[in-house]
C-alpha cells in the first residue's frame, strides 16, 4: 500500500480542546493531498472478514479511510463493496445471518465492540443510499428527522439546521418555498440530494455512499459530484461507485475490491494511471472478465 | 424458421389449451357470485323500503260470503296442483296464467257465458290481507291469508269443497275509510264516526255530519290528547326516571356501608334503628292520593296541587332534618345505647347523611311528580273516537292510543309518501313497542353502533401491538410460527364458541371478581357479573383479532426496507423506527383490517346471545345518568334484532316486514361505518404515496 500516501491512524490523545462527541476523537486534519503527506485516518479496518451464513462476502480486509477525504470504493458487481460500506455503520446488523471477525475502528473506538452503542456509531456514520428513500413526510421532517429522533425540540434551531442541511445538499435554493410539500413530490435526483441533507443534518465525521449517482440522469449526478466535492471541507467521504470517471472526478483515494478482497490501495490519480496490481488494470481499462 | 403456421381448425384439446375455457369459467362463477349478490340486496332493499307504504284498503267478498275490510300486506303464488283441472280436464300449466277466454273453454260451468269480470287479470295467487281490530266489540281475525285470481272459480269452488271458503270472489275499494295505529294492540281499520270527550260528543255522523269533517275532528282532538301523553311520559322517564336512578344510588351507597360492617352487631342494630327512624317518617306522609282526594278527586289545577303538597312536605321535612340533627348532634346517646368505634360512628353518620338527601329527593321530587302522572293517567283516556267496521259493528277507542292515523283511498300519492316517510323515520327514531313488533328501532341502531366501536377500540390496539411483537422483535422461529399459525386459526374457530369463552371468562370470571370486589352488597343480583355490552365487545375483539393481526403484519411486512434502513441510518432505535417510519406507514393496511375487523364484527349475532344482547333493553349504554357510561348494561343489537323479530314473536305475519327493513339497517350501518373507513385510509395513503421517480 506504498502507493503515493502514506496514511497513519489516529491515536487517541489525552486530552483534547474540541471534542465532538465523547467517544471519537479524531484530532484536526491535515488539508494537505500532496504525495508522501502523512494523512490522518478517521476509520480503520484491520483483518476484516465477513460471512453471509456459509458463504464469505469479505476477506481479511485491511483498509484505512482518510480524514476529510473522499475515498471511493470500486470493483465488479457482487465483490462486496455494499457489504463493506455496511459494515462500517453496522447495518448489516440487521441480517441475522451474518457473521464478523476482525476490527473496525471508527477513531479509537472498536466499532464491533460488545459494548459499543450501534445508535451512538450511527449517528457519526451517515449514511446515503443507491435509491434515494426519503420518508413520506415533508422536506423539513425528512431533514430534521436526525433531530427530532435526538429529541430536539426548539424550532427555530430545527429550520436552522434544515436550512444549513439543505445548503450543504445545494437543495436550499430549490425547496426552499415548499419546505412543507412531500419529499416524494420531488424529483429523482432532489429525492437523492434531499437524502444527503438528511444524513449531514446529524453532523456525522463519516458520510457513507452506496452508489448514490446510480439512478441520476448526467445532470443530478454532476451536480451530487459537485456536492461531495464540497462535503469533503467537513466531513470524510466513502462512496461506492461503478462509474470509473466519476471516481476520478470525485475522489481522493480508491479501493479496488475483487471477490470479497481489497486489491489495490492507493490514491486515484496513481491508481487510475499506473495501477500497481494486473487485475486493477484490466478492471479500469474495461478488459476485465 | 418458417413452421409457423396460424392454425386454422381449432382442435378441443388446442382450445382447451389456449385457455379459454377457464377464462369463462371463471367470468362465469363472478358473474353467478354478482347475480347472488345483487339479487340478496336487492331483496332486503325492496322488501325493507316497501313495508312503509300505506297501501289501499278494499272489501273482499269471499267465496263463503264472508267480507273482510283492509290492505294486501304480502302475496305470494298459489301452486298449479292447488288448482282444479281444466273445463277439459287437463291440468292447467304455467304459461296458460294469467288464464285467457280460449283456454276458459266455451263457457262457465253453469253454462253462462265468460264475462269480462270473471277473467283474472293475474295468475292465482294468495294474499295475506290486514284487518286489525284487535278490540272488543269489533274484533276480527287481523291476518287472513286468502286465494285470489282463480280462473274458473265456480269449477274450483266445486272440486274443492274445503277450500273454496277463502277464495275471494269480489274485491272493490271503500271509500272513507281510515287505517289507524294504535300504541297497543295493533292497528284498526275502520271509519271514524264520533269523536267525544269523556260524555261528551265532539261531533258525530250520527248528527248529520259528514265523515270528512269528523276526520277533521278527529286528527285536532288526538293532537291534543297526544300532547298531555307525551307530558306524562316525559314526567316519567326524565323527572321520575332521574329521581329512581338517583334512589338507587343512594340505597346501593348505604347498603354498601351496611355490607362493610356486617359482622358488628351494634352497627347493624343502628342500622335498624335508623331504617325505623325513617319508615316512621316516611309513614307520616299524606299519601297522594289522599291528598287527592281530599281535594274531590281530579278537580283544580294539579300544579297548585302540586305547589301546595310541596310545602307540606316541607314542614315533614324539616322535622325529619330535625330529628337528624338530633341524632347526629347527640351521637353519644346513639353510642351509649349501641357501643360503636369511633370509624363506624363516622360510617352511621354518613348513612344519616345519605337517608337525609334521599328523602329529600323521594319527598320534593318523587312523590310530586308521582301525584301529577296518576292525575294524568287517570284522565288521558277520556277523550274517545269511535270507530265504526265495514260491517257496521262499532267501539270507543281512547284518542291517546292513536300513533297515526290515515285515509289511504283518499290520498294522493304525494301524501301517501308523506305517511311513507313518517313511517320509515318512525321506525329509524322511535323506541321499540308491543314486543319489538311494533316503533322504531334507534335503540338497537345505537346498541349496535357503540358495541362495534367499543370493538374496534378494543381490537385496534391489542391486534396491532400483538403484530408488531411477532413481525419486529420476536426471533422468528418455531416458536413465532406456531404461535402465528394458531392466531389465525382463531378465525376459524365457531363465533358459539367464543360466546361461550366470553361467558365463562368475562361474565363469570372477570365480572364475578368484579362484583365481589366491588358490588358486594349488590350480591346476588349482578351488575358486571352478567351479559353486558363490555363483555360483548371484549368477546368480539377477541374474535375478530386475527383479522387485524394478519392485515397488520402484513401492513409492517410491505414497508420497504429501504424506509427502516434510513431511518436506522439516521441513529434511530429500532422503536423510533417503527413508531416514526414503520407505524405510520402501515397506517392504511392496518385500517383495512379495522374494516373487516368492524364487518366481521357488526353482524355476529351467536355469541351476542350469550354475553349481552336482549330482545329488549330500556337504557342505551350511554345516557344522561352518571357516570354517562354503563358499560355493565345489557344491550340492542340489530343483528339479534332481525333474529328475534323473524323467530321468536307471536305473530311473524307482523313482523316480517321490520325483518327485512332491520336486515337494511343493519347493512347500511356496516356500510357507513366501511365508507368511513374506507375513506380514511384512502386519505392516508394518499398522504403516504412514494412516487419513485
Ligand atoms: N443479504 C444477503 N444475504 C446473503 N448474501 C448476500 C446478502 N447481501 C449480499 N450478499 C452477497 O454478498 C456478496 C457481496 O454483495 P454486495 O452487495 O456487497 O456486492 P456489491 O459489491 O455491492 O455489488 P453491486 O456493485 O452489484 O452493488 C454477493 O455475493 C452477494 O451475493
Ligand atoms: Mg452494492
Amino acid at each position: 500500500m506504498e502507493n503515493g500516501a502514506v496514511i497513519q491512524h489516529q491515536q487517541p490523545r489525552a486530552e483534547s480542546g474540541t471534542i465532538p462527541h465523547p467517544r471519537f476523537d479524531f484530532g484536526e486534519g491535515k488539508k494537505s493531498r500532496r504525495e508522501g503527506e502523512i494523512e490522518e485516518s478517521v476509520v480503520l479496518v484491520e483483518n476484516f472478514n465477513l460471512w453471509y451464513g456459509k458463504s464469505q462476502a469479505l476477506k481479511n480486509i485491511n483498509l484505512a479511510f482518510p480524514k476529510n477525504r473522499v475515498t471511493a470504493m470500486i470493483g465488479p458487481s457482487g465483490c462486496g463493496k455494499s457489504t463493506l460500506l455496511r459494515s462500517i455503520n453496522r447495518m448489516n446488523d440487521l441480517i441475522s445471518s451474518v457473521r464478523c471477525e476482525g476490527r473496525i475502528m471508527l477513531g479509537d473506538a472498536d466499532i464491533y465492540a460488545k459494548d459499543q452503542d450501534v445508535i451512538q456509531l450511527r449517528k457519526h456514520c451517515g449514511m446515503v443510499f443507491q435509491k434515494s428513500n426519503p420518508f413520506p413526510k415533508s422536506i423539513f421532517e425528512n431533514v430534521i428527522y436526525a433531530c427530532r429522533i435526538n429529541g430536539e425540540r426548539d424550532k427555530t434551531k430545527l429550520e436552522e439546521i434544515c436550512e444549513r442541511s439543505l445548503k450543504r445538499a445545494g437543495l436550499w435554493e430549490e425547496v426552499k418555498d415548499r419546505l412543507h410539500e412531500n419529499g416524494n413530490s420531488l424529483s429523482g435526483g432532489q429525492q437523492q440530494r434531499l437524502c444527503i441533507a438528511r444524513a449531514v443534518a446529524n453532523d456525522p465525521d463519516v458520510l457513507l455512499m452506496d452508489e448514490p449517482c446510480s439512478a441520476l440522469d448526467p445532470v443530478s449526478t454532476s451536480k451530487v459530484e459537485d456536492l461531495i466535492l464540497d462535503l469533503r471541507e467537513n466531513f470524510t467521504v466513502i462512496i461506492v461507485t461503478h462509474n470509473m470517471q466519476q471516481a476520478t472526478r470525485v475522489s481522493d483515494y480508491t479501493a479496488f475490491m475483487l471477490l470479497g478482497e481489497v486489491i489495490e490501495f492507493g490514491r486515484t490519480d496513481k491508481l487510475f494511471t499506473k495501477p500497481d496490481k494486473r487485475q486493477t488494470e484490466d478492471y479500469i481499462t474495461g478488459r476485465f472478465g | 424458421m418458417t413452421n409457423f403456421q396460424p392454425s386454422i381448425k381449432l382442435s378441443p384439446r388446442r382450445y382447451r389449451r389456449k385457455g379459454e375455457p377457464y377464462v369463462w369459467l371463471s367470468g362465469g362463477t363472478m358473474a353467478l357470485g354478482m347475480v347472488m349478490i345483487v339479487a340478496i340486496v336487492g331483496l332486503v332493499v325492496i322488501r325493507g323500503t316497501s313495508s312503509f307504504w300505506p297501501s289501499e284498503i278494499e272489501q273482499f267478498t269471499l267465496g263463503d260470503g264472508r267480507v273482510l275490510t283492509g290492505s294486501v300486506e304480502a302475496e305470494r303464488p298459489l301452486g298449479l296442483g292447488d288448482l282444479p283441472p281444466k273445463f277439459d280436464g287437463t291440468p292447467w300449466k304455467q304459461h296458460e296464467l294469467p288464464a285467457s277466454r280460449e283456454n276458459l273453454g266455451p263457457a262457465k260451468l253453469d253454462g253462462t257465458p265468460w264475462k269480462d269480470e270473471d277473467i283474472p287479470s293475474e295468475a292465482p295467487r294468495e294474499l295475506l290481507i290486514m284487518q286489525g281490530n284487535q278490540e272488543s266489540g269489533i274484533s276480527g281475525s287481523y291476518f287472513t291469508w286468502v286465494k285470489s285470481d282463480i280462473p274458473d272459480l265456480q269449477r274450483f269452488q266445486a272440486g274443492n269443497p274445503h277450500s273454496y271458503a277463502s277464495a275471494v270472489v269480489a274485491r272493490k275499494p271503500i271509500a272513507g275509510i281510515a287505517r289507524i295505529e294504535r300504541l297497543e294492540k295493533g292497528v284498526l281499520t275502520g271509519f271514524v264516526v264520533a269523536v267525544k270527550d269523556g260524555d261528551e260528543v265532539k261531533i258525530a255522523k250520527t248528527d248529520g255530519r259528514t265523515l270528512d269533517e269528523v276526520w277533521a275532528v278527529f286528527g285536532q282532538e288526538r293532537d291534543k290528547a297526544v300532547a298531555v301523553y307525551e307530558e306524562r311520559v316525559r314526567l316519567e322517564t326524565d323527572e321520575l326516571g332521574d329521581a329512581n336512578a338517583e334512589i338507587a344510588e343512594y340505597d346501593r351507597r348505604i347498603k354498601r356501608i351496611a355490607y362493610d360492617h356486617r359482622d358488628s352487631k351494634m352497627f347493624v342494630a343502628a342500622m335498624q334503628w335508623l331504617n325505623k327512624q325513617y319508615d316512621l317518617w316516611v309513614a307520616k306522609r299524606t299519601p297522594p292520593e289522599e291528598i287527592m282526594s281530599a281535594h274531590g278527586g281530579d278537580t283544580g289545577n294539579i300544579d297548585e296541587l302540586r305547589r301546595r303538597q310541596l310545602a307540606e312536605y316541607e314542614t315533614i321535612l324539616q322535622e325529619w332534618r330535625g330529628t337528624l340533627s338530633t341524632y347526629i348532634g347527640d351521637i353519644g346517646k346513639l353510642t351509649a345505647q349501641y357501643p360503636l368505634t369511633d370509624a363506624e360512628r363516622v360510617y352511621i353518620a354518613e348513612v344519616f347523611g345519605i337517608m337525609h338527601v334521599r328523602a329529600d329527593v323521594f319527598a320534593t321530587l318523587f312523590s310530586l311528580t308521582d301525584l301529577k302522572v296518576k292525575q294524568i293517567r287517570a284522565n288521558e283516556e277520556k277523550a274517545t273516537f269511535t270507530l265504526e267496521t265495514a260491517d257496521g259493528r262499532s267501539a270507543d277507542i281512547p284518542l291517546v292510543k292513536v300513533v297515526r292515523a290515515w285515509r289511504p283511498n283518499e290520498m294522493g300519492f304525494f301524501d301517501k309518501l308523506g305517511v311513507y316517510f313518517d313511517r320509515a323515520w318512525e321506525f329509524l327514531t322511535a323506541k321499540p313497542r308491543e314486543a319489538n313488533s311494533e316503533g322504531g328501532i334507534l335503540v338497537v341502531i345505537i346498541g349496535t353502533l357503540i358495541m362495534t366501536m367499543l370493538m374496534a377500540v378494543a381490537v385496534v390496539p391489542f391486534g396491532v401491538i400483538t403484530a408488531l411483537y411477532l413481525r419486529e422483535y420476536a426471533r422468528q422461529g418455531a416458536i413465532v410460527s406456531a404461535v402465528r399459525i394458531a392466531v389465525n386459526n382463531l378465525a376459524g374457530v365457531p363465533s358459539i364458541v367464543f360466546g361461550i369463552f366470553g361467558l365463562g371468562f368475562f361474565c363469570v370470571i372477570v365480572g364475578g371478581s368484579i362484583d365481589s370486589l366491588w358490588y358486594p352488597e349488590l350480591l346476588p343480583s349482578p351488575t358486571f357479573g352478567g351479559g353486558g355490552i363490555m363483555w360483548a365487545s371484549l368477546t368480539l375483539a377477541l374474535l375478530t383479532i386475527p383479522v387485524v393481526v394478519v392485515a397488520t403484519e402484513e401492513a409492517l411486512a410491505s414497508v420497504p426496507s429501504a424506509q427502516r434502513e434510513a431511518s436506522l441510518g439516521c441513529g434511530a432505535s429500532k422503536f423510533q423506527t417503527i413508531w416514526k417510519v414503520v407505524l405510520p406507514q402501515s397506517m392504511p393496511g392496518i385500517l383495512t383490517g379495522t374494516i373487516l375487523a368492524m364487518a366481521r364484527g357488526a353482524g355476529e349475532v351467536a355469541p351476542l346471545m350469550l354475553v349481552g344482547a336482549v330482545k329488549a333493553a330500556e337504557d342505551l349504554p350511554i345516557d344522561g345518568t352518571s357516570p354517562f357510561v354503563h358499560l355493565e348494561r345489557k344491550f340492542m343489537h340489530l343483528g339479534f334484532h332481525v333474529y328475534d323479530l323473524g323467530f321468536q314473536p307471536p305473530d311473524t305475519d307482523k313482523t316480517k316486514p321490520l325483518v327485512f327493513s332491520t336486515a337494511l339497517v343493519l347493512l347500511l350501518l356496516i356500510g357507513l361505518l366501511n365508507i368511513f373507513a374506507i375513506r380514511l385510509r384512502n386519505r392516508l395513503r394518499k398522504k403516504l404515496q412514494t412516487s419513485h421517480v
